[in-house]
């Protein structure tokens, strides 16, 4: 069993997650809406309660790529005077732990 | 029998409802009208949720609720075996620790987060073996000790310290039967005790080397029938001590002493309806009493692992198989309900942004601004983002700081010296800083403020030390930081601020208190980090966020940092604003909505209704 599962959800705001949510279950949000979840009844039914459909780790981390992989397509599309007030420089790649 | 108007000089109140309490009304007595109930103030124990583990292992523990350790056990993760991980509780967030030097589970361990021993357990990789294993644990590295002078497993139960310990019973090497035999550890060489008074296993424990209790358990192969028995050591010989209410074993606890011990879940006996319980037991040196709180879940079979350093303060974590074991769950004995901090999903902004401000407090906050030329406000009051009237320059990469109703705007990402305040209606220039430069920190009133830090290409490279006073028409330059630094944070009052992380340009951990005139260094965060945002007071601040730790929340007290419930997602060049038990971050980098609300430990005074039983 593995200690995590991925999905991606779309973050509707308040309510989304709740504080009770994430002193029962481990949640960490990536790019792309994609959420890893603790591997639990209560993550898995979590996952389940908020529309998000399940991905094995691979297609997680290929949906996160596709989306920092645009932010930094637009990076580099961008003038030297930009890039240099840009806020956090190009955007970094974000791989799943 | 004394009268309550002989005892408090008044009569029993009669409310309509219950009053605003305080812990001055603890002991007090008033009768609730409406519900028809006697009310008081009064001790209770409860349980409640802790904060989650991200390891799904089960493991032995030892030290504090706010001081804890859990380490060995079995990981359900692949490759589904016994595991050398080890993670610290500081009654906030769990953070992992070196590993330990074996991997065991079926291990249990005692003493504190800096000084723990653990011992015994079963080998992996299947087909497991038992062993006679010792490792300590002295805050920062796991070291081997003297193998015990046998092996065993089955989470032996175990109390005392690192180095004044004691262990009975557990499950002998070959067949599993459970096993009868005392050791002790001074921390050098281990000694055998006189037997347990019957072969037993799956005990909980409680006390000290030389004044312990040991409870329940199993006198047979584990699986089978459990047993009531307790008996108590004082350093020499075994006697009996006050049976449970019910037999039951898997209890792998140990909080309190052999006079004040607190036991709670295990497995109960034959014809109990359910494999675990969610009971909580006390015993006071001669009976045990189930008391009315229950832990959130049933823990048990696989480690019901309670520590604590009393009767009236515990954890448990590690236990209850796949689907419980990264929970936690806190005990404590008071006239307070405590609700534990965490981060929640808040209601998203309306305009996606980054590089934004904040500035007021949660439920009157405000947003504003954003990179590369947003000028939009929007009005936070708690449940809702209402769109304010707009900047009359936008920009992002700015500080802000003061109130809803009167905040300060401050540079920008090209350089500006723009400054704006803003009434709760509309924005307005005022008086220019002295220096333009974006990625600086503020902290303040809109009447007494103070901007610190920031950039300004191409020179210095390094970013400015540059501190500036407002008084709510122009800026006065004070004394620089020490560190020059920029995308940092800050929070705090003019004549108390605080500045802490940013980039220099590497990200940096460094800390740094203001009084109104010069800087001088506070405790470093425990980590670089840059773009992370701040709130709170120099006293009691929070910082979370930031381009190097992502989702990493730190408290300040003052004197240094420890780490609090982590945010959801990751986040940089946003905004932060609001106190230590109350905070809010909104936006992100690429631009986002999402906002995440801080709540931190809230303690309630709670009446308890009177009853005749």
């Amino acid at each position: 069993m593995a200690h995590f599962i991925y999905g991606v959800a779309t973050n509707t705001g308040k309510g989304f997650f709740t504080a009770n949510d994430r002193r029962a279950f481990f949640l960490r949000g990536y790019p792309a809406d994609v959420w890893m979840v603790g591997n639990t009844v209560q993550g898995a039914m979590w996952l389940a309660e908020k529309g998000g459909r399940e991905k094995t780790k691979a297609e997680a981390q290929a949906l996160i790529d596709a989306e920092v992989q645009a932010a930094q397509a637009t990076y580099d599309a961008l003038s030297d005077e930009e890039k240099a007030t840009r806020p956090g420089g190009r955007p970094a790649d974000v791989i799943l732990p | 029998m004394a009268t309550y108007e002989e005892i408090y000089g008044k009569r029993v109140e009669v409310l309509d409802a219950d009053p605003t309490l305080t812990s001055a009304y603890e002991g007090q007595v008033w009768y609730n009208s409406t519900t028809g109930t006697l009310k008081s103030v009064v001790s209770f124990g409860a349980w409640r949720a802790g904060a989650v583990r991200s390891n799904v292992t089960t493991g032995g523990t030892s030290g504090t609720q706010t001081a804890g350790l859990v380490a060995h056990g079995y990981d359900y993760g692949p490759p589904d075996q016994s595991t050398n991980l080890s993670e610290e509780y500081n009654g906030y967030a769990w953070t992992s620790t070196p590993n330990c030097n074996t991997s065991r589970y079926q291990t249990n361990q005692t003493g504190t987060l800096t000084a723990t021993l653990s011992v015994f357990g079963a080998l992996g990789p299947p087909p497991y073996s038992t062993c006679a294993k010792a490792e300590s644990y002295n805050g920062s590295t796991w070291s081997n000790e003297t193998d015990a002078p046998a092996n065993r497993a089955g989470s032996v139960p175990m109390v005392g310290s690192e180095t004044a310990f004691l262990a009975t019973g557990g499950n002998d090497t070959t067949s599993g039967e459970p096993i009868d035999t005392t050791f002790k550890w001074d921390g050098s060489s281990w000694t055998t005790g006189t037997s347990f008074p019957a072969t037993t296993n799956s005990m909980g424990a409680a006390g000290t080397q030389t004044a312990s209790i040991f409870y329940g358990g199993s006198t047979n192969a584990p699986g089978s029938a459990a047993v009531s028995t307790t008996a108590v050591y004082d350093g020499s010989s075994w006697t009996t001590g006050g049976a449970l209410p019910a037999a039951s074993r898997n209890w792998g606890g140990k909080s309190g002493t052999s006079t004040a011990a607190l036991a709670a879940t295990g497995t109960p006996g034959p014809g109990s309806p359910n494999p675990f319980t969610n009971t909580t037991m006390t015993y006071d040196g001669t009976s045990w009493t189930i008391t009315p709180a229950t832990t959130v879940v049933a823990y048990g079979g696989a480690g019901a692992n309670q520590s604590g350093a009393s009767s009236t303060s515990a954890f448990i974590s590690g236990g209850g198989g796949s689907s419980n074991a990264t929970k936690t769950e806190e005990y404590d004995f008071g006239i307070n309900t405590i609700t534990n901090a965490a981060w929640a999903s808040g209601t998203a902004i309306n305009t996606p942004r980054t590089g934004l401000s904040g500035a007021g407090t949660t439920p009157a906050g405000l947003v504003f601004g954003g990179y590369p030329t947003n000028n939009e406000s929007e009005e936070w009051n708690g449940s809702t983002w209402t769109e304010g009237n707009n900047l009359n320059t936008g920009r992002g990469s700015a500080c802000g700081f003061g109130t809803q109703t009167a905040a300060v705007m401050a540079g920008g990402h090209d350089q500006q010296t723009t400054t704006e305040k803003y009434d709760g209606t509309d924005w307005t220039n005022s008086g220019a800083l002295g220096t333009g430069r974006r990625y600086l920190a503020g902290a303040g009133t809109q009447t007494a403020g103070v901007a610190f830090g920031g950039y300004a290409p191409p020179s210095p490279p390094a970013g400015f030390g540059l501190t500036e006073e407002f008084d709510g028409s122009s800026w006065t330059e004070s004394g620089d930081l020490s560190t020059v630094r920029f995308a940092l944070g800050g929070t705090g009052t003019q004549t108390a601020a605080l500045a802490f992380g940013g980039a220099t340009p590497p990200a940096v951990n460094s800390t740094e208190e203001y009084n109104g005139s010069s800087w001088t260094a506070g405790g470093n965060m425990v980590a670089v980090n840059k773009s992370n945002q701040g709130a709170g007071t120099q006293t009691a601040g929070l910082t979370f966020g930031g381009a190097s730790t992502g989702t990493q929340t730190l408290g300040y007290d003052g004197t240094s940092w420890s780490i609090r419930p982590s945010l959801a997602t990751g986040r940089s060049y946003f905004a932060g604003f609001g106190t230590d038990t109350a905070a809010i971050a909104a936006g992100n980098n690429p631009a986002a909505t999402t906002v995440e609300e801080y709540t931190g430990d809230v303690e309630t005074v709670t009446a308890q209704t009177l009853t005749t039983s």
